[in-house]
């Protein structure tokens, strides 16, 4: 599976995760983990990932509806911290606001490739410098 | 207003580029609605001669406008009024260069029959703005104009102050002082939609009694308006787009856009206006008309979001059953117990969306759900279990979860616990606790919302209680399904943010769910976020 995450490296990537359904938290985590990647969260609303923003994170891939509420307060978040997101979500691009049609997104449901895909193209945003701290 | 008419009028007034001796009749009885001196009309009357100024403005009226083309179809001279039918300012040059787009085609194929000598040729044709035209292209008398062609713009009878405003686009006389100017405006004001006039600067200068009704404005005596006094400030600027255009153009203009009542809210309106003007060509006003359609914008609005959402959860629920199917094939010992186990759990998703569908908003009932579950395994509740609990409604999301959990529960009890004996029993009951966030509870009010994520903050909250009884524990009951345990211990206290509990006590299993019950939010969940 390595395979498909051809642009970075990405064992030691610290992926913050906003899904509120834990069936499909559980199974990102699975699959993310047996990447060698470290999860951050995951978190089921937007309160509770606000409140976890100490820890170190490269970037975040975020589910856009938790819960009947946007995930747009956390997104901005991470904006202003420097921190590259994605979205993972069932919404088509065109129903999410304008000012959120250009982030990345993966589409549920999702593929092992295409998530790791996503995660390659942020943590290229990111930069490998900062999380070499991490892998070493 | 027949076309034939119009012939028999024009057809022989226009050959004589002065008043004809027929017109002369007409145009003695209509010298009252032309603004000259009254000696003016007592002179010709008297004298039958008449001045080289009245004559200009009486033919101006009385013939059809037209261009004068030479043999090499420019422009060698044309009526006032016919500019209206030229683009811009342009007066000179090739007819088909300067005429109106959406004239040229007639002209040029006119012309083209004309120079083949069969003439005179002649059209009906009907411009954007809805004036009906015959165009006709004669040769000039050799007296008057050798080789030179006369393209001839025939309009149908003007309306006559008792046929109104009839014909929207065609020119009408000026309304004002005529004593059926006032049985106009009554009729106007019995109409339950806006009706306006406006001059070309698009001032209005007249609204009917629904324009002040709807804007709280008054129009008695007129007052002049302009357009953003009532318009949505987000929709003027495409509205002077649009206008400019339709100026331009001289079409009619239409838009949909918000207009501001008397109470300071906003509602969609459909605004249509056509151009009227003068028999000069000039352009005398603007008729307009606005509909309400505020309900038809919200339910085509109420519609777009429930397709949005109805896309998004159908992909959605695909991804659950994808994370289902993958956590059931890593705790199945072999394809007969993955096969029973995965449909087991998909068969309970489909009963929550079952019950969801049945309600208008989508909301489940806790009771329903629990009933649902037990139910689909033949379990006979007034037999071997009771459920009881006041009314708690669902959002859809946490009712898939325990719906999920019940249904665990349930088939762990059909093969393990009390329902897998005639004497076990399984009580599940719920009550509703107040939390401080309860608007009931003392204390200063607080917001259903919280102020940085937008969160909603519990309203109260739900205990559950699964309890069997009746059998003895065996430990091969304890855990018997891993995926029930991990969804129920993990699964509840992450979507839910609640506390479970599972114990094992001497005559049955006991399972606690405490949960927060979130406050329900309207208008999708990016209704605060602009489209």
């Amino acid at each position: 599976m390595t395979g498909d995450s051809a642009l970075q490296p990405l064992a030691g990537l610290r992926v913050l995760i906003a899904e509120d359904q834990y069936m499909i938290a559980a199974e990102l985590r699975r699959l993310l983990e047996g990447e060698g990647i470290v999860i951050v969260g995951p978190f089921s609303t937007v309160a509770n990932a606000l409140s976890a923003n100490e820890e170190p994170v490269d970037v975040a891939l975020l589910d856009v509806n938790l819960h009947g509420l946007a995930v747009f307060a956390l997104a901005d978040d991470l904006s202003r911290r420097g921190i590259p997101y994605g979205f993972a979500t069932a919404y088509e691009t065109a129903a999410l606001p304008l000012a959120y049609q250009a982030v990345p997104r993966v589409e549920k449901p999702v593929t092992a490739s295409a998530l790791l895909r996503l995660l390659g193209v942020l943590a290229a945003q990111k930069g490998g410098v900062q999380r070499g701290a991490v892998t070493s | 207003m027949t076309l034939l008419s119009t012939h028999a009028t024009t057809g022989e007034s226009h050959r004589s580029w002065n008043v004809s001796e027929h017109d002369q009749p007409r145009a003695t009885a209509l010298t009252d609605t032309i603004k000259g001196p009254a000696e003016t009309a007592a002179h010709i009357v008297a004298t039958g001669s008449v001045p080289l100024d009245l004559a200009a403005r009486v033919a101006a009226r009385y013939t059809p406008d037209h261009l004068v083309v030479d043999g090499m179809q420019h422009i060698v001279a044309r009526s006032r009024g016919a500019a209206r039918f030229l683009r811009g300012t342009e007066a000179a040059g090739l007819v088909l260069d300067v005429i109106h787009g959406h004239l040229r085609e007639v002209v040029a194929s006119l012309l083209r029959d004309a120079v083949k000598g069969r003439l005179p040729v002649r059209r009906h044709c009907t411009t954007p703005g809805g004036l009906a035209l015959e165009i006709v292209i004669e040769r000039l008398p050799q007296d008057v104009g050798a080789d030179q062609f006369v393209i001839l713009f025939l309009e149908p009878p003007r309306a006559s102050p008792d046929q109104g405003l009839r014909g929207d686009a065609r020119p009408v006389a000026r309304q004002e002082g005529r004593p059926d100017a006032g049985r106009f405006r009554r009729m106007t004001d019995l109409v339950p939609v806006i009706l306006f006039t406006m001059t070309p600067d698009l001032v209005i200068d007249h609204a009917n009694h629904a324009f002040c009704l709807f804007t709280g404005l008054t129009s008695d005596p007129p007052n002049r308006l302009v357009w953003d006094a009532v318009l949505h400030p987000a929709d003027r600027e495409e509205n002077r787009r649009l206008w400019a255009a339709a100026v331009e153009a001289g079409v009619p203009f239409e838009r949909e856009h918000r207009l501001r009542a008397a109470d300071g809210s906003w509602r969609w309106h459909l605004t249509r206006c056509v151009p009227q003007y003068h028999e000069d060509g000039q352009l005398l006003n603007w008729l307009g008309s606005s509909i309400d359609i505020h309900q038809r914008r919200r339910a085509e609005a109420r519609q777009r979001l429930l397709l949005t959402e109805l896309q998004h959860r159908s992909k959605n629920i695909l991804a659950v059953v994808r994370s289902l199917l993958s956590r059931t094939l890593a705790s199945s010992t072999d394809i007969d117990d993955f096969a029973a186990h995965l449909s087991g759990r998909i068969s309970a998703l489909a009963r929550t969306q079952g019950v969801m569908a049945r309600t208008a908003d989508g909301a489940v009932g806790l009771e329903e759900l629990a009933h649902q579950e037990v139910m689909a395994h033949g379990g006979q509740e007034s037999l071997q279990v009771t459920i009881e609990g006041p009314p708690v409604m669902l959002t859809d999301k946490v009712a898939e979860t325990l719906g999920l959990a019940l249904h665990e529960l349930t088939t762990n009890a059909l093969k393990f616990g009390a329902l897998s004996a005639p004497h076990g029993r399984v009580l599940l009951t719920w009550e509703r606790t107040r939390t401080r966030a309860d608007p009931e509870d003392a204390g200063p009010p607080t917001s259903p919302v919280d102020a940085r994520s937008g969160d909603a903050v519990p309203v109260c909250e739900v205990s559950l209680v699964w309890q069997e009884s009746g059998i003895a524990v065996s430990p091969a009951s304890v855990g018997a399904s891993g995926f029930g345990r991990e969804l129920i211990e993990q699964g509840l206290p992450y979507e839910l943010g609640g506390q479970t509990e599972m114990a094992f006590e001497p005559d049955g299993l006991r399972c606690e769910i405490r949960f927060p019950l979130l406050a329900e939010r309207d208008g999708g969940p990016f209704a605060d976020f602009p489209a």
